[in-house]
C-alpha cells in the first residue's frame, strides 16, 4: 500500500510499457500515448478526494528521509491542525503543502499514480464478495444497495459492479457518476468522526460487537449505522463501514450456527461445528492483528486497509456461512453428502474449504465404518451412520431385519451397491459371531485393519485413494460372505436341509410319502377333532422305519413332525394334517420365513398325492374284482362306465402330478441348485431359494400374489378342487357299487351251491317261495344299480364339464407353463378347447 | 418294506429269463452273486427290499420262487456263481423230473397235482413280506411247463390272493421259424385265456420281435438264448426301475399300471427299448437326446412285439408310459412331447384322454452305460390284438384238422370233450374284439347292448 516516489517511477514505467504494447513497437506513437495518459491521469488527480491519512503518511515518509527530527514536529503540528476548527480541509491543505514541497525539491516530475484507481481496484474484491452475500441474504442487501447509490460517485468502478443488476441500471449509474463527478470537487464533505474511532467500531463489528455507530440490526445479525452518527459521516465512510459491517454480519451468522448446532447432537455435526470454530478462530487471529495495528501509535491502518485485510476472510466466511446454511438441520450421511456436493465447485478456494470440512466430517464416519467392518459394531449413538441396527433378538429374523441400510444416510460418494456390501460385511461378521457362535479369527480382518491404520478419512472420497479402499472392502466382503456360506454349508448343513425339505415336504421321497399315505388313510378319514398328534406321529415313525427315509440322517428325521392346521367344524383329518420341518439356528434364517409357503405347497401336493392314491386304489379294486364279477353280466355295463371314467381321471391326475413334480418342482430345483452352487453370499442363496419357492408356488397354482391381477389363478385352483371332489365322489360311488355287487355275488354263489346240492339230491332246484324272494332281491339289486349308474353318469358329465373349463382357463393363462399343461392334459385332443 | 413283489419263474424259458433278471438286479443294486452287498454300495438311494429280503446274516435273498418240471435249467442255475443267491427252499423241482413234454395239458394237470406244495412255498414267501403288492410271473406261453403249469398257478393265484396284483412277463413264440413244438398253437391259446382272465397285467415279450431286433438292430445273425434273454432282462429291470429307485411318482406297481390299463381286460403291454446295445457293441455314435429316445421308442422297429401293420386299420395307442433314465433335463421332456404331438407321431384312442406319460427315473450308479439317455416304453396298443389274431388263426388251422389232440385227450381236462379249447378261443376272440372296439369312439358304450 505504501506509496513512494521511486514506486511511482515504476508505475510510470508500467504505463510506458502499456503504451508500448498498444503502439505495437512504434516509438512515436508510444510517446504520444504516454503524454496523453499522463495528462489524463494528472487531470483526474485534481478531481479526487484526498485521503488525509495518506497525505500525512507521505509527508511523514518524506520527513523521515530528509530530516527525522522534523517528523516529531510535524506530528505536533498535525495534531494542532486536527484540533483546529477553522481549517477543515485538512487533507487538501496537507496535500497542497506536500505537493508544493515535492515540486520544489526532488522533481522527478512524474505523475503520481492516482490513488483512487488503485483503491478501486482493490475494493473490487470485497465488493464482489459482498455482492455474493447479497445474493444469498436479502436482508442486508437492501441496506447495502441503498447506500451504494449514494456512494457510487466516490467509489468509481466499484459502484458499477455493485449495482450491476441490469443494463438499464448500469446506464443510470454511469450518468449519475458523470454528473456527480462534475460537482465532485465541491461536494466533497468531511465528517467530524475520527477515522480511528470508526476503525475501532468496525473492528468491533467484525467480532459481532455493536458500538456507537454500528448498531445491531434489530432481530437480525447484521449491523446498521446509527442514524444519529450517520449524519456526521461522509458518504465514503458510510459505504466503507457498511461493507466491513457486512463481514461482521457473516461472522455473526456463522457464530449463530455454531451456537445453534450445539443444541444438535451428532458426532458428524459436531465435527462440522468444530471446523467452523477453527475457522472462526483463524478469523479472530486476523482481527487481532488488525486490532494490534490499530493500537499502534504509528498505525497505518485505514478503513480501506481494513477492507483489504478482511477481503480474504470475507470470502471464506461467505462460503462457511453458505455451507452452514446448507447443513443446518441435516445430520450424518445427509450432511456429508451436502458438503461433498461443494467439492465440485469451480472455485479453487471453495474446493479447498469444502475439502477441509469434508475431511473433518468424514473422520467420524470413517471410524464408524472401521468399527463396523472390523467388528460388526455400530458405534453410532446419534443415528448418523448409514447402517442401522434394530432391536431384534430372534435368530430367524436376524439376517433380514436386524441391520439395514438407511439410504438417506448413505454419503454421496458411496454407491448403493457399495453400501450394501458394507452392510453385508458387518452383517456377516455379526451373523458369524452371534448366530453361528463362531469366534474364530475372521478372514480378511487383518487386511482391512492394516488398511484402516494406513489410510485416513479422505480415502473415502478422494477418487485415487478410494480405489484401494473399495478394493479391500470388496475383498473383505467376499471373504466374510464366503465364510458365512461355508459355515452354513459345512457346519449347519444347508444343502442337506434343502434336500430334506424337497424330500419330505415337497414329496420327493416317493416311497415314504406313498407308504405314509397308506398308513394314514384310515386315520385321516376321521373327523379332525378325533385325531391325536401322538397317534399320527407314531404312524409317521413307522412310515420312516420301513421306507428309505430310514437311511436319512437322524437329526433331519427328528425335525420332521406332524402338525394340525386350524380346523373348522366338519373338517376331516385330510383337511388339517400337515407335515412340518423344523429348522432352527443359522439355517433358520433362510428357511423360517418360508415355512408358511412350504406348508401351503405341502398341502397342495399332498392333496394331489392323495387323489393319486385314491384313484390307484380304485383301479386296483376294479382290476382285482373284475375277475370275481366276470360272470355277473348285469354288472358289466356299469363297470365299464366306471372304468372309462376313472381312467380319464387317472390320466388327468398323472399328467397334473407329472407337471407339478417334474416340470415345476424339478426344473425349479435344478435352477436353484445351480444358483446355490454359484452363490457368493448368503443373500444369493436366500434369493435363489425365494425364487424357487415362488416359481413352485406359481406352478402349483397356489400363487396368491397374482390373484389380484389375474383372477385366473385362484379360479383354476377352485376348478382343481372341484375336480378332486368329483374324484372323491366317484370313489364313494364305486365303494357302494362294489358293496352291493359283492352282496349279490355272495347270494348268487350261495344259490348256485344250493341248487347244485338240491340237484344232486334229485329235487327241484327252486321252490316257488324262493323264486319270489329271488325276484324281489334281483329287482332291488337292479334298482340300486340304476341309482349308481345314474350317479356315475352325473359325475362323468360334471367331470367332463369341469375339466373342459379348467383346460380353457389353462389355455388362456398368461403363464406359458400352464398353457403347456393344458396341451399335456389334452394331448390327443379329446377335449375341445375353445 | 411296503410294495414287495414276489417273482415266480416257471419252466425252461421262465427260469432262464428270471436268472438273467436277477443277475441284472444284483448288479444294479451292488449285490454280489452270493447275495452280499458290495463295499461300494450305499444305502438310501435304492430300494432293494422290493425284490430282495435280508436274511439274518445280512444276505440279500431274492423274493423268487423257481419252479420247473424238469431239472435241466434249474440245475444250471444252481451250479452257477449265483447258486448261493437263492433261497434253496424256494426252488421247486417236480420229483418225476420228466417235464411237461411241451404239452399245456400236461403242465396244467401236474400243476394241479403239485398245487399244495407250490403254494406252501408261495404262502411262506408272501407271509414274509410286510405289504405284498403282487406277483411277477415269468414264463413262455408256447411250451408245457410255463404255459400249462403257469396257467394253473395264475388261476390259483387270483383265487388265493384276490387282492394282489399279478403281472406276467410272457414270452410269445417266434413266428419266423418253424417250431418243433407242434401243439404250440393249442398251448398259446389255452395260456392266453388265463392271461386274459387271471392276470392283471401282461408284458408281452415276442420272440419274433426279439430275434428280429437282435438280427437287425444288434447285427447278431443267430442270437443265442442268453443274448435274447439279456434283452428281456433289460426290459424287466427297467420296467421296475421306478419301484426300485423311489422318486416323486410311480413308486408302486399299481401306480405304474393304473394309467396304462384303462379297463381290466385291456392289460397286454408292449415294450420298446432304446438305445439297444450288447456287450460287444462299440460306443454308439448316435446322439441320444430325450427327443431322440422318445421318437425312436415310437418306431415299430424298436418294439419288442411284432405286430402286423395294417394300413387300413385304425389301431392306436391306448396309453404310453416312457421310463426315461439318465441325465435328463426335465424341460426337454416337454419339448419332445410337443414335437411328437405336432408331428402326430403317435395316434391315440378317440374315446378318452390319452397321452405319453413320462417317468424320469434314476439309474443304478454302479453300472456304467455308454448312453447318456435311455428309455423304455410300456405301451398299451390296440394292435397287440393282431398277435392274438395270429394265434387264433394258427389254432384254427390246427383245430380244423383236429391235429395233435391225442396228447391233450390224455389229460383230465380234455378227457370228455374239448370244450376248454372252445371256451378259450371264445375268450381270446372276445379280447381281440374288445381291442378292435377300443379303436373306435363308441368304446365308451362297449358291451352295453
Amino acid at each position: 500500500m505504501n506509496r513512494s516516489g521511486n514506486e511511482s517511477a515504476t508505475i510510470s514505467a508500467l504505463i510506458n510499457k502499456l503504451c508500448n504494447f498498444y503502439s505495437r513497437g512504434s516509438p512515436e506513437l508510444s510517446s504520444r500515448l504516454f503524454k496523453t495518459s499522463s495528462q489524463f491521469l494528472s487531470s483526474v488527480n485534481t478531481n479526487l478526494s484526498i485521503d488525509e491519512q495518506h497525505v500525512v503518511h507521505n509527508i511523514k515518509k518524506m520527513l523521515a528521509v530528509c530530516d527525522p527530527s522534523a517528523e516529531h514536529d510535524f506530528d505536533l503540528l498535525y495534531a494542532k491542525l486536527q484540533k483546529s476548527s477553522v481549517l477543515r480541509n485538512r487533507a487538501a491543505i496537507l496535500s497542497l503543502l506536500y505537493n508544493l514541497h515535492k515540486q520544489s525539491s526532488v522533481c522527478n516530475d512524474y505523475i503520481k499514480y492516482p490513488e483512487t484507481s488503485r483503491s478501486s481496484e482493490l475494493d473490487f474484491l470485497p465488493d464482489d464478495a459482498s455482492n455474493g452475500v447479497k445474493r444469498i441474504y436479502c436482508a442486508p442487501s437492501a441496506n447495502f444497495s441503498s447506500s451504494t447509490n449514494t456512494s457510487g460517485t466516490q467509489l468509481g468502478g466499484a459502484a458499477e459492479i455493485q449495482t450491476t443488476g441490469s443494463e438499464y441500471q448500469f446506464q443510470i449509474t454511469l450518468k449519475e457518476r458523470m454528473s456527480s463527478a462534475a460537482s465532485c470537487s465541491t461536494a466533497t464533505t468531511y465528517n467530524n468522526m475520527k477515522e480511528m474511532e470508526l476503525m475501532q467500531e468496525v473492528i468491533y463489528s467484525l467480532q459481532g460487537i455493536e458500538g456507537r455507530v454500528l448498531k445491531k440490526e434489530p432481530g437480525g445479525c447484521g449491523f446498521v449505522i446509527d442514524s444519529k452518527s450517520s449524519k456526521s459521516l461522509n458518504i465514503i465512510q458510510i459505504s466503507l463501514i457498511e461493507r466491513i459491517a457486512c463481514v461482521g454480519f457473516l461472522h455473526n451468522q456463522l457464530k449463530q450456527h455454531c451456537e445453534d448446532a450445539d443444541k444438535q447432537i451428532g458426532v458428524i455435526a459436531q465435527s462440522l461445528i468444530a471446523t467452523f470454530r477453527e475457522e472462526l478462530s483463524e478469523y479472530y487471529k486476523t482481527l487481532a492483528i488488525l486490532q494490534a495495528q490499530l493500537k499502534k501509535t504509528d498505525t497505518e491502518l485505514t478503513l480501506r486497509r481494513i477492507l483489504v485485510w478482511i477481503a480474504e476472510p470475507n470470502n471464506r466466511l461467505q462460503w462457511l456461512v453458505y455451507i452452514a446454511e446448507q447443513c443446518s438441520n441435516k445430520k450424518g450421511g445427509v450432511l456429508i453428502s451436502a458438503i461433498h456436493s461443494f467439492l465440485q465447485h469451480g472455485a479453487m478456494s471453495v474446493q479447498k474449504i469444502s475439502a477441509k470440512i469434508l475431511l473433518a466430517v468424514c473422520r467420524p464416519l470413517y471410524i464408524m465404518m472401521s468399527h463396523w467392518l472390523l467388528d460388526g459394531v455400530i458405534s453410532d449413538p446419534h443415528n448418523e451412520f448409514f447402517i442401522e441396527a434394530r432391536n431384534i433378538s430372534s435368530a430367524e429374523r436376524f439376517w433380514y431385519d436386524k441391520y439395514n441400510v438407511k439410504t438417506s444416510m448413505v454419503p454421496s460418494f458411496i454407491s448403493t451397491d457399495q453400501a450394501k456390501k458394507i452392510l453385508a460385511t458387518g452383517k456377516n461378521i455379526n451373523f458369524l459371531r452371534q448366530i453361528c457362535k463362531d469366534s474364530n479369527q475372521l478372514p480378511g480382518r487383518e487386511a482391512i485393519q492394516k488398511l484402516f491404520s494406513a489410510t485416513s478419512a479422505d480415502s473415502l472420497f478422494i477418487p485415487d485413494k478410494s480405489i484401494d479402499l473399495h478394493i479391500s472392502l470388496e475383498n473383505v466382503y467376499k471373504e466374510t460372505s464366503h465364510r458365512v456360506l461355508c459355515m452354513l454349508k459345512d457346519k449347519y448343513r444347508l444343502l442337506e436341509h434343502l434336500q430334506a425339505l424337497r424330500r419330505y415336504l415337497l414329496l420327493g421321497q416317493g416311497d415314504f410319502i406313498r407308504h405314509l399315505l397308506e398308513l394314514l388313510a384310515p386315520e385321516l378319514g376321521k373327523p379332525a377333532q378325533h385325531l391325536y398328534v401322538h397317534t399320527l406321529s407314531a404312524i409317521l415313525e413307522s412310515a420312516i422305519r420301513v421306507t428309505n427315509a430310514q437311511y436319512e440322517d437322524e437329526d433331519i428325521l427328528k425335525r420332521l413332525v406332524v402338525e394340525f392346521l386350524h380346523s373348522s367344524h366338519g373338517d376331516t383329518g385330510w383337511d388339517v394334517f400337515t407335515l412340518v420341518y423344523i429348522v432352527d439356528g443359522p439355517v433358520g434364517t433362510i428357511f423360517e420365513p418360508a415355512m408358511s409357503e412350504y406348508r401351503s405347497l405341502f398341502g397342495s401336493l399332498w392333496k394331489a398325492k392323495r387323489m393319486e392314491y385314491v384313484l390307484s386304489n380304485m383301479r386296483k379294486q376294479q382290476i382285482t374284482s373284475a375277475k370275481q364279477f366276470r360272470k355277473m353280466k348285469v354288472l358289466q355295463p356299469i363297470l365299464h362306465q366306471i372304468h372309462i371314467l376313472s381312467s380319464a381321471m387317472i390320466h388327468f391326475l398323472h399328467q397334473t402330478q407329472y407337471y407339478f413334480l417334474f416340470e415345476v418342482l424339478e426344473c425349479s430345483w435344478a435352477e436353484m441348485m445351480r444358483q446355490v452352487n454359484q452363490a457368493e453370499c448368503l443373500d444369493d442363496v436366500i434369493n435363489a431359494h425365494t425364487t424357487f419357492l415362488s416359481s413352485v408356488q406359481c406352478g402349483v397354482l397356489l400363487d396368491s400374489g397374482l390373484e389380484v391381477n389375474e383372477r385366473g389363478f385362484s379360479e383354476m385352483c377352485a376348478q382343481l378342487r372341484i375336480i378332486y371332489n368329483l374324484i372323491l365322489h366317484l370313489e364313494s360311488t364305486q365303494e357302494t357299487l362294489y358293496k352291493v355287487a359283492l352282496e349279490e355275488h355272495k347270494v348268487l354263489c350261495a344259490v348256485e351251491r344250493e341248487r347244485e346240492k338240491l340237484q344232486r339230491a334229485g329235487k327241484f332246484s327252486l321252490t316257488r317261495e324262493r323264486e319270489k324272494e329271488d325276484k324281489l332281491r334281483i329287482s332291488k339289486f337292479h334298482n340300486s344299480l340304476n341309482v349308481i349308474k345314474h350317479q356315475i353318469k352325473q359325475i362323468a358329465y360334471k367331470y367332463k364339464q369341469f375339466v373342459q373349463k379348467y383346460l380353457n382357463l389353462l389355455a388362456v393363462s398368461s403363464d406359458q407353463n400352464l398353457q403347456l399343461l393344458s396341451v399335456r392334459l389334452n394331448f390327443n385332443d379329446y377335449y375341445k378347447i375353445i | 418294506m411296503p410294495c414287495e413283489m414276489i417273482t415266480l419263474q416257471l419252466g425252461q424259458c421262465g427260469n432262464q429269463i428270471g436268472f438273467e433278471f436277477w443277475k441284472r438286479l444284483c448288479a444294479e443294486h451292488g449285490i454280489n452273486p452270493e447275495g452280499i452287498l458290495e463295499d461300494f454300495a450305499t444305502e438310501g438311494i435304492d430300494r432293494k427290499d422290493v425284490f430282495f429280503y435280508q436274511a439274518d446274516d445280512e444276505h440279500y435273498i431274492p423274493r423268487a420262487v423257481l419252479l420247473d418240471l424238469e431239472p435241466r435249467v434249474i440245475n444250471t442255475i444252481m451250479n452257477s456263481r449265483y447258486s448261493k443267491l437263492y433261497n434253496q427252499e424256494n426252488v421247486f423241482l417236480s420229483k418225476n423230473g420228466g417235464g411237461a413234454g411241451n404239452n399245456w395239458a400236461c403242465g396244467y394237470s401236474q400243476g394241479e397235482k403239485l398245487n399244495e406244495e407250490i403254494f406252501d412255498i408261495i404262502d411262506r414267501e408272501a407271509d414274509g413280506s410286510d405289504s405284498l403288492e403282487g406277483f411277477v410271473l415269468c414264463h413262455s406261453i408256447a411250451g408245457g411247463t410255463g404255459s400249462g403249469m403257469g396257467s394253473n398257478i395264475l388261476e390259483k393265484l387270483s383265487d388265493r390272493f384276490p387282492k394282489k396284483l399279478v403281472q406276467t412277463y410272457s414270452v410269445f413264440p417266434n413266428q419266423d421259424e418253424i417250431s418243433d413244438v407242434v401243439v404250440q398253437p393249442y398251448n398259446s391259446l389255452l395260456t392266453l385265456k388265463r392271461l386274459t382272465d387271471s392276470a392283471d397285467s401282461v408284458v408281452v415279450l415276442d420272440n419274433t420281435a426279439l430275434n428280429r431286433i437282435a438280427a437287425d438292430r444288434l447285427h447278431i445273425q443267430n442270437p443265442t438264448f442268453t443274448q435274447i434273454n439279456s434283452l428281456v432282462s433289460t426290459i424287466m429291470s427297467v420296467s421296475t426301475t421306478t419301484l426300485r429307485y423311489p422318486s416323486y411318482m410311480n413308486n408302486d406297481l399299481m401306480g405304474l399300471l393304473a394309467p396304462l390299463i384303462p379297463t381290466p381286460r385291456l392289460h397286454f403291454l408292449m415294450t420298446g427299448y432304446t438305445p439297444l446295445s450288447t456287450d460287444t457293441d462299440e460306443v454308439s455314435v448316435r446322439k441320444t437326446t430325450v427327443l431322440d429316445v422318445m421318437r425312436r421308442l415310437l418306431q415299430p422297429k424298436n418294439m419288442m412285439v411284432s405286430t402286423t401293420q395294417d394300413r387300413n386299420s385304425q389301431h392306436c395307442f391306448i396309453s404310453i408310459l416312457n421310463i426315461i433314465q439318465g441325465e435328463v433335463d426335465p424341460t426337454q421332456v416337454h419339448k419332445s412331447l410337443q414335437r411328437i404331438r405336432e408331428r402326430k407321431l403317435a395316434q391315440f384312442i378317440p374315446w378318452g384322454p390319452a397321452s405319453i406319460q413320462v417317468a424320469l427315473s434314476r439309474k443304478s450308479p454302479y453300472i456304467q452305460t455308454a448312453h447318456r439317455v435311455s428309455g423304455l416304453m410300456l405301451a398299451n396298443h390296440t394292435n397287440i390284438s393282431s398277435l392274438f389274431d395270429r394265434a387264433l388263426q394258427q389254432y384254427d388251422k390246427l383245430r380244423k384238422r383236429e391235429a395233435f389232440l391225442e396228447q391233450f385227450r390224455k389229460e383230465e381236462m380234455f378227457k370228455d370233450n374239448l370244450a376248454e379249447l372252445d371256451v378259450s378261443r371264445e375268450v381270446v376272440q372276445d379280447l381281440v374284439n374288445e381291442y378292435v372296439a377300443a379303436t373306435r369312439e363308441d368304446y365308451c358304450t362297449y358291451g352295453l347292448t
